[in-house]
């Protein structure tokens, strides 16, 4: 049982300042017991896929952020940025100061496809490649070259379609969003004018939402298109449509019914709606030249039909390959890992070892439950891991040391931290220089560009 | 009190290698339960291990070097140091090598542990750069992966989670609710969704009791029911015609071939009716996805391999392995990325070895001793880890005449004086799982697992790497090779950079305890949709291209040595070879010994191993033969009575079980019990012949006939 | 003999223990669950998972709870099988703290 002076708050540390790290910090502290809360950011500035992963033309959903800064309002709330734990502050030290830490890191690595010539030059993940079209100070000098007129989207989600349609959009059409200077510089002279979007699954299976691919619909200059022979469902599909509670099921293949067979002759880009094929190998001597395909039949029972390889190869010509198959969690040193979801080991957000919970140690997100769901799944996610911590709560033992401790020794160290305070200066001065350009903001794109923003 | 939980990994010859947690408090060893995070063994233990601490801490247990004071097998000891022993042995060893060579000395091991460094070939590199004799170990699915390896390759075979999708599952001749009893879970989950499970044993087992379908078939007949199977299948045209053409090789063939079985001939061959022949033939071809799971019995008669070879044409006649859920299941240990030859050092073994077959030790201790002018293949020394010959090898009593010759220098490393330790010049004090570090492979399922040491050693056991450190060192080899530490030869033993592995660093297996290869996962994994087998063609060969070179076993199983081997030619098409004792085949042993005897594993013992502790054995209860009512009935045996059992090879006592579990004609006595600690002195090995199966120098276990007679006790 | 459920259960009956059975031993009426010892395999993963720590491998048993061997064999065998958790008796939870569990 713990020690703790009476009515002193319980203090969290929550490691990462995307959605679900701040749902996190709100499910805290709108808590009966006083909570103090600091959330820990690798980067000056705050919000983590919702700057660095909605897309950027994608303006609305980024008004969530309106949320996050209100509960960054919240008494007891603060925000410790540019400060990378397991780096700059070990795990271990923030136990010593914290009652519990939740790690909300989300997934900071790539599932991989597994075939040969996955790392050729020109082969990218999406996690790089949305990173660095959104202007991520780590991912704005990969060097992407858009010079093949056809690039291949392997990937049967919502990523994916972000990606081609930031590959198929113009330059007119992007400029007004908060897209990176440099990326829009580099998509101003890309030669891309056909995207195939590839996956093993059929039409019916794809995980699509219908907002985001009747996008296709109405991209200017661009027919979105599929193949007859890959667009056929078969009787297991079928049922699956029939059985499906899910109305969107219905939708997305209406949708996509609306699709062409023929590119029509008016217009210079196309967008291929690739079904049942699965990319068997990346080719090319020392960087990407070809994607070869195998065409996939789905079997077993409706819902749980796979896909699995007929032995027919095709292949595209391409110069860029964009893999968005989905994420998996960074392992923390001396953090419980499970490597097949690619996940912490948890149990309802309390990590666990060996079946066992580890005290005080808990995750939310992404790095809890895989990369899926949209940004509100994580608020009841968060919630969720909160109950269990909250329970815990009375258990946990006091910490050694003082809130204060972990900010002085950061500080004597001559690591600059930033507060939430500094980030809404660094948002001023982005959305001064996005004014001018029309645009809702120009993101600052390196480390040192955003503390001279502050230090001025 | 000091307390925590390691995660280990248990060390067991079972296909389940449990991640298994071991808490320990002030610093002793006070329980062990299945690890709940590892998704196959899911933490549960089984009868065996639950209080794997009652090995660890048994009064019995062997803590320091030992040397024979009495006669062998008097069971006298007395306490030496290790380097009084070291040095005993390879002075004694020194002496032999100068005076016969070192052919004279024989290793003799197998799995009392399966750990990558501890296991199969944790003495081989010592005993190929020593020159002593090879010890072929084909103690265990050798035959099975010969026949394997001629007909679609060494390859995992259907991923034992993906069976939760099969809709028809065949388990053939295995037992896996007492030997192999993590699958059983999966195998449930396929039923609850409509699959039909049917069981192939002569003998009504645990897991054939819950089948859809138990078909009771002749021991040693099995090959027969694959041959007119396929017979049907092709026959009414059931094929996957597209799978065949593009992935098979020898189907004319093999259609030609199979004419000489038809159901109704096979009907009188296997004791299964010609209609449950060919529904089973029709059912398993029409439902998909159709898996088969081998068990390793089927290799343990004269034609053994072959009914493997004809088993395993199954899955591609019928494209079963188009899907996940599909195929077959052997050995999953294939995929590891585990660096075998760098475990075995093959290039140490200098000149033209002998070769030893363990199967035949009883021969090989008792033969050529007086007769062999040249001494070559006179064996002086045996050198015996891992394993309990006495128990586990055919014809006990020679073997054990072998361990009682004076000249014979015998040295056994063992956690207890087994049946076979008491006839040793020097005993050995080994660790147990908890008390040494390992990696381990598993024959069962895809996860590579580490096994954290929970205490130091008892006492002055030592592992095996220790041990032959300590004799390398005594006998004054160079090789650095020879002087790695555990850590070093952990980190040597897999090839980390593989795709399997990509990952897991070996410091995150340590802490997580497991990892799954990085293979497709278990819904989506069908390694043969589209042929890929690692045979010469590429294909399933109905009609082996590796069949011309002769029969072998595979060099995992040999010290790494590929030469000599047993040589003999094998037919590249699968057929059915009858059992080599049988009332046909020989009428004139037929009529003393009336009855076929088959040997399984017990639920609570794995091989010999914990056939000496006390909750085993009350679990086992004693030493026993099942009898169908008929036969016991015409020998005028009650339930529960001593009865003797034999064969020309020998005999033993055990108590009679009437049960119509089994099928008249035939009983079933388990192995495992000790003479030791079972009230008779022989145990089941004793009537079980050396002779060897048609491939991969399998056992016939299943292929002996005896007598079984109440015994007259005065 | 294998594993006994023993007095703990008596009037809780969580079904803990059914959810990680691999082979439906256990039985069930309204006092609490039995263990079925001829289809029991001894893998033991029931006993971690019982809330009230109600089971014991036969070998591990008490010599006061001996007792239970005997019944759960002879009510195994005339009582349905519990193929899926079911919710515990009313005072269950009470009766677990009462256990000071």
């Amino acid at each position: 049982m713990t020690d703790k002076p009476i009515n002193l708050p319980f203090r969290i540390a929550i490691v990462g300042s995307g959605p679900s790290g701040f749902y996190a910090a709100e499910a805290l502290l709108r808590s009966e017991p006083p909570i103090e809360v600091d959330v820990f950011e690798k980067l000056p500035v705050p919000y983590g896929l919702v700057r660095y992963g909605v897309a950027p033309d994608h303006h609305k959903l980024k008004q969530v952020t309106r949320v996050f800064e209100r509960i960054a309002q919240m008494e007891g709330f603060r925000l410790i940025g540019n400060v990378c734990v397991g780096e700059d502050v070990t795990v271990d030290a923030l136990r010593q100061c914290y009652h519990a830490v939740i790690f909300a890191n989300g997934a900071e690595r790539e599932k991989d496809l597994g075939i040969d010539g996955e790392c050729l030059d020109g082969s990218f993940s999406a996690r790089e490649f949305v990173a660095w079209y959104n202007g991520h100070p780590h991912y704005r000098d990969l060097d992407i070259d858009f010079s093949h007129e056809t690039a291949a989207v392997i990937g049967q989600g919502n990523v994916a379609l972000d990606v081609a349609r930031i590959l198929l959009k113009s330059e007119a059409e992007l400029s007004s969003t908060d897209i990176a200077d440099y990326a829009l510089e580099a998509l101003s002279q890309s030669k891309v004018k056909k995207v195939h979007i590839i996956g093993r699954r059929g039409p019916v299976q794809a995980k699509f939402t219908d907002k985001e691919l009747r996008e296709f619909k109405t991209l200017p200059g661009c027919d979105p298109l599929v193949r007859e022979e890959e667009f056929v469902l078969n009787a297991a599909s079928h049922k699956e449509l029939e059985d499906s509670t899910d109305a969107k099921l219905s939708t997305n293949l209406e949708i996509m019914q609306g699709f062409e067979f023929q590119p029509s002759s008016d217009h210079q880009k196309q967008c291929w709606f690739r079904f049942l094929q699965s990319p068997s190998r990346l080719m090319g001597e020392n960087r990407v030249e070809a994607l070869q395909l195998e065409r996939c039949a789905l079997v077993g029972e409706p819902l749980h039909q796979i896909p699995v390889p007929t032995g027919q190869l095709s292949r595209i010509d391409c110069g860029l390959v964009i893999r968005c198959i989905g994420y998996r969690a960074k392992r923390i040193p001396g953090l419980p890992y499970d490597t097949d979801k690619g996940v912490l080991r948890n149990n309802q957000g309390r990590l666990t070892k060996a079946g066992e919970s580890l005290p005080g140690l808990y995750a939310v997100g992404w790095i809890k439950r895989g990369s899926s769901g949209t940004i509100g799944t994580n608020r009841g996610d968060s919630v969720d891991t909160v109950k269990q911590l909250l329970s815990d709560l009375p258990q946990l033992p006091e910490p050694q040391h003082s809130r204060s401790h972990i900010l002085d020794s950061l500080t004597r160290s001559g690591l600059r931290h930033t507060s939430f305070g500094d980030w809404q200066k660094i948002d001023i001065e982005e959305v001064r220089q996005g004014q001018s350009l029309g645009k809702p903001r120009q993101k600052i794109t390196t480390l040192p560009e955003m503390i001279s923003v502050l230090d001025s | 009190m000091k307390s925590k939980t390691v995660i280990g990994a248990c060390p067991q010859d079972c296909p389940d290698t449990c991640s298994m947690l071991v808490k320990v408090e002030n610093d002793r060893v006070v329980s062990v339960r299945g690890n709940p995070e590892q998704p196959f063994t899911a933490g549960r233990l089984c009868a065996k291990v639950n209080n794997y601490q009652d090995r660890v801490y048994s009064e019995d247990r062997v803590l320091h070097p030992l040397r024979r004071t009495g006669p062998k097998g008097s069971g006298k000891f007395e306490r030496i140091s290790w380097d009084q022993a070291l040095e005993e042995i390879t002075e004694r060893w020194k002496q032999l090598i100068a005076e016969h060579g070192a052919s004279c000395i024989l290793p003799y091991s197998y799995l009392g542990t399966q750990g990558i460094i501890n296991g199969l070939n944790v003495g081989d590199p010592f005993f190929n750069r020593l020159g002593a004799t090879i010890s072929e170990r084909s103690f265990c699915d050798s035959g099975s992966s010969t026949a394997y390896e001629m007909t679609i390759g060494h390859t995992a075979g259907t991923d034992p989670e993906s069976f939760t999708r099969s809709k028809y599952i065949i388990l053939w001749a295995c037992n896996p609710l007492s030997t192999n009893s993590h699958h059983w879970p999966f195998i449930d989950k396929a039923r609850k969704s409509g699959a039909k499970l049917v069981v192939i044993d002569p003998y009504r087992s645990r897991t054939a009791r819950l089948a859809d379908w138990h078909l009771a078939i002749q021991p040693g007949t099995d090959g027969a029911l694959a041959l007119a199977m396929i017979n049907v299948i092709i026959n009414e045209g059931l094929i996957d015609r597209d799978y065949i053409d593009r992935y098979t090789l020898g189907f004319e063939e093999l259609r030609e071939r199979v004419q000489q079985y038809p159901p109704a001939k096979v009907a009188e061959i296997t004791g299964i009716p010609c209609d449950d022949i060919v529904q089973l033939a029709r059912e398993y071809a029409s439902t998909s996805p159709a898996v088969i799971r081998i068990g390793v019995a089927l290799e343990r008669h004269a034609g053994g391999g072959q009914a493997v070879r004809s088993i395993s044409c199954l899955p591609a006649l019928i494209g079963a392995w188009r899907q996940p859920g599909g195929g077959l299941l052997q050995l999953s240990i294939w995929p590891f990325p585990v660096n075998w030859g760098h475990l075995m050092r093959p290039e140490f073994i200098g000149g033209s070895p002998c070769v030893r077959n363990v199967w035949q030790l009883g021969q090989t201790l008792t033969e050529s001793r007086d007769n062999d002018a040249g001494n070559r293949t006179s064996i002086k020394s045996l050198f015996v880890y891992n394993s309990n010959p006495v128990i586990m090898v055919p014809e006990q009593e020679r073997v054990i005449r072998g361990l009682e010759r004076e000249d014979l220098f015998t040295v056994v490393s063992d956690h207890f004086v087994t049946d076979t330790a008491i006839y040793a010049d020097i005993v050995l004090p080994a660790t147990t799982q908890v008390e040494q570090e390992d990696i381990m492979f598993s024959w069962g399922h895809l996860y590579l697992s580490y096994n954290n040491r929970s205490i130091d050693p008892l006492g002055e056991a030592v592992s095996n790497t220790e041990l032959f450190r300590r004799l390398a060192k005594s006998m004054n080899f160079e090789d650095p090779y020879f002087y790695r530490s555990d850590e070093q030869m952990i980190l040597e033993a897999v090839d980390w950079d593989s795709p399997l592995l990509k990952h897991t660093s070996l410091e995150e297996l340590k802490q997580e305890g497991f990892v799954r290869l990085g293979l497709p996962k278990p819904d989506e994994y069908a390694p043969h949709a589209q042929g890929n087998f690692p045979t010469p063609s590429g294909k399933c060969e109905f009609r082996s291209t590796i069949a011309e070179q002769g029969n072998f076993v595979i060099p995992l199983f040999r010290q790494g040595y590929a030469g000599q081997q047993l040589g003999d030619s094998v037919d590249p098409l699968p057929h059915y070879i009858e059992p080599v004792q049988s009332q046909q085949a020989t009428p004139e042993l037929f009529a003393k010994y009336p009855l076929k005897i088959l040997s399984p594993k017990s639920h609570t013992f794995i091989s010999s191993s914990f056939g000496n502790l006390t909750q085993q054995m009350r679990q086992a209860g004693e030493q026993h033969v099942i009898l169908n009512p008929v036969d016991a009935q015409s020998r005028n045996i009650q339930e529960g009575e001593i009865v003797t059992v034999s064969s020309p090879v020998g005999s033993y006592q055990a108590i009679s079980r009437i049960s119509e579990d089994i099928l008249p004609g035939v009983v079933v006595s388990p192995v495992g019990y000790w003479r030791f600690s079972s009230q008779f002195t022989s145990t089941v090995q004793a009537v079980n012949p050396s002779k060897f199966a048609d491939l991969g120098a399998a056992p016939t276990f299943s292929d002996v006939l005896v007598q079984v007679e109440a015994t007259n006790l005065e | 003999m294998p594993h006994v459920v023993t007095g703990n259960c008596l009037g809780c009956r969580y079904t803990e223990c059914v959810s990680v059975c691999p082979v439906e031993c256990f039985h069930f009426d309204d006092t609490m669950n039995y263990i079925d010892p001829d289809v029991c395999i001894d893998c033991g993963g029931c006993i971690p998972a019982c809330p009230v720590n109600a089971i014991y491998d036969s070998y591990n048993l008490p010599e006061e709870e001996m007792r239970w061997e005997a019944i759960n064999q002879e009510r195994s065998k005339e009582l349905p099988v519990l193929s899926a958790p079911i919710d515990p008796l009313p005072g269950a939870d009470e009766k677990k703290r009462e256990l000071g569990l």
